[in-house]
């Protein structure tokens, strides 16, 4: 199977960004607090490189993840390393909760904030492709990147982004990563390469 | 069916179903009663009911539902009580909003969008929570703090000068520490008891305390009559005139002292250490120059200020 093509890559991009800035805007209004998000770059890669470049650090992430299905299916997840998810809830509650660990407010907060970027993303992927998909509840779970993203089958690609998140002066950074089998990655090719040729 | 219609209006949280003109299709019994402002059927319409949740993100999240088949979660930290349900409360005639945590699902059936809404009373939850942050804020307070003087204690003062000398360090700054010791302390514990000796210490730490603070210095006490201030954007030579000033400060408070040998009230011996703009030095280096220059001050007759000189 062919890869993505630059383009591609860079039509990805922009679509994403336009989504997490939407998310941004909702985040925004929904805390009171300016928050920007962007999305440098996007990457196709397998789980096990991606554990390699970035399960170095072996920090714990905190991750939200949504499984989608319809003209293709996956699971989109947004990942925080564990200490940053604290700061990010935090800041946007605007709480000083004194614990190391995410309480249960926390946790659902965190749900939240998740589900609403990964809504944006799913909207300006439906956008793009002209089609719709339906969207389980987000999830979250602790674990290392390896936990996360070596559940499923051999056979699956993940498409990486990072996430730059500015919240009061503070720069965050936080993954996002759709994991999809094969078959979903070649009509990603085909529906990007319809659209651009749309363009 | 029927049966399941009953185990809904049974269940213990709120569950609605809404078509895709937001038309209510089925509310559960739970939920009909906590909507003690308008009585909510089957039929009715949500935003004709409730015209207060258009535009809101509630109203949004039920419309990506039913347009995108988007599933949504309205937590309670960031919405507390999107919907207008409320606790009946008998004791005083009252309604009480209560905080909720509400899930958002896309639903379909013979070709038709629907969504259903999910909603929990998380009161209690956010009480609990809300305890538990307080129980550990206090803890917290308590663990940096001195207990007779209620300023700063040794290990808050530790922090305190690793954050500053880092922060100066950084940012080509300079920064000070001043140690000080009350003169003859001893003596005046064994004069006049342990309770004028605490109540002394109080007092002076008081007193220093609304100065420095609001000078954005901090005071802390290192152990015993001796103390600390850190003084952050301070040079040495001008915390020297400053280490003077509270010496003053201490002496005109004239607390009594009858068995001192150096004056009638209490008094203090003051040691400073510190870097200039653009100099550094290390957590240990300022603390040992400052206890140094402090004993200097003790040696050459007390109720003096000394200054660390920059070469040791």
């Amino acid at each position: 199977m062919k890869d993505l093509t630059a383009l591609e890559l860079d039509a990805l991009a922009e679509i994403f960004n336009i989504s997490v800035g939407r998310s941004a805007a909702v985040l925004s209004e929904l805390t009171g607090e300016a928050v920007t998000m962007s999305v440098p770059m996007v990457h196709v890669l397998s789980p096990e490189r991606v554990v390699d470049l970035f399960g170095i650090s072996h920090e714990r992430l905190t991750c939200i993840s949504q499984h989608f299905s319809g003209s293709f299916n996956g699971e989109a997840m947004l990942m925080f390393p564990e200490s940053s998810s604290l700061e990010v809830v935090r800041l946007m509650l605007g709480s000083q909760v004194p614990l190391e660990q995410l309480s249960e407010i926390e946790q659902d907060a965190l749900s939240e904030i998740g589900n609403i970027i990964l809504n944006a993303c799913f909207a300006g992927i439906a956008d793009m492709l002209r089609d719709s998909f339906s969207c389980e509840l987000p999830e979250m779970m602790v674990g290392g990147i390896d936990d996360i993203l070596l559940q499923g089958g051999s056979e699956q690609k993940v498409l990486f982004l990072q996430i730059q998140l500015g919240l009061e002066q503070r720069n965050l950074e936080g993954y996002l990563a759709f994991l999809m089998g094969s078959e979903t990655e070649s009509m990603l090719h085909q529906s990007l390469s319809n659209f651009l040729s749309g363009m | 069916m029927k049966l399941f219609e009953q185990a809904l209006n049974i269940l213990q949280s709120g569950v609605m179903i809404l078509d895709g003109e937001l038309n209510i299709v089925f509310i559960n019994r739970w939920l009909q009663d906590a909507f003690t402002t308008a009585d909510a059927q089957p039929g009715d319409n949500l935003l004709t009911l409730f015209p207060e949740l258009k535009g809101q993100r509630i109203e949004r999240s039920l419309r990506q539902a039913l347009d995108n088949g988007l599933p949504a979660v309205l937590s309670p930290g960031l919405n507390r009580s999107p919907l207008p349900l409320y606790h009946k409360s008998y004791a005083n005639q009252q309604k009480e909003l209560f905080a909720q945590m509400i899930r958002v699902q896309p639903m379909r059936e013979a070709d038709q969008n629907y969504c259903m809404l999910e909603v929990q009373d998380v009161s209690s939850v956010m009480r609990r929570e809300k305890l538990l942050n307080e129980q550990a804020e206090k803890l917290n307070r308590m663990a940096l703090t001195d207990e007779l003087t209620g300023i700063a204690n040794r290990r808050h003062f530790n922090s305190l000068l690793e954050k500053a000398v880092s922060y100066s360090t950084e940012r080509s700054q300079p920064l000070s520490l001043i140690f000080f010791d009350i003169d003859y302390f001893k003596p005046y514990n064994d004069h006049l008891g342990h309770q004028a000796g605490d109540h002394c210490l109080a007092r002076i730490t008081q007193n220093l305390n609304d100065e420095l603070k609001h000078d954005g210095f901090h005071l802390a006490r290192y152990g015993g009559e001796e103390f600390c201030i850190i003084l952050p954007g301070i040079a040495p030579d001008q915390a020297e005139a400053l280490a003077e000033s509270y010496r003053q400060h201490i002496e005109q408070l004239a607390i009594e002292h009858p068995a001192s040998d150096v004056a009638e009230v209490v008094t203090a011996s003051f040691g400073v250490s510190g870097f200039k703009a653009g100099k550094s030095d290390t957590f240990t280096g300022l603390v040992l120059k400052a206890d140094n220059a402090l004993y200097r001050a003790k040696l050459s007759g007390r109720n003096q200020v000394i200054l660390a000189s920059a070469e040791e």
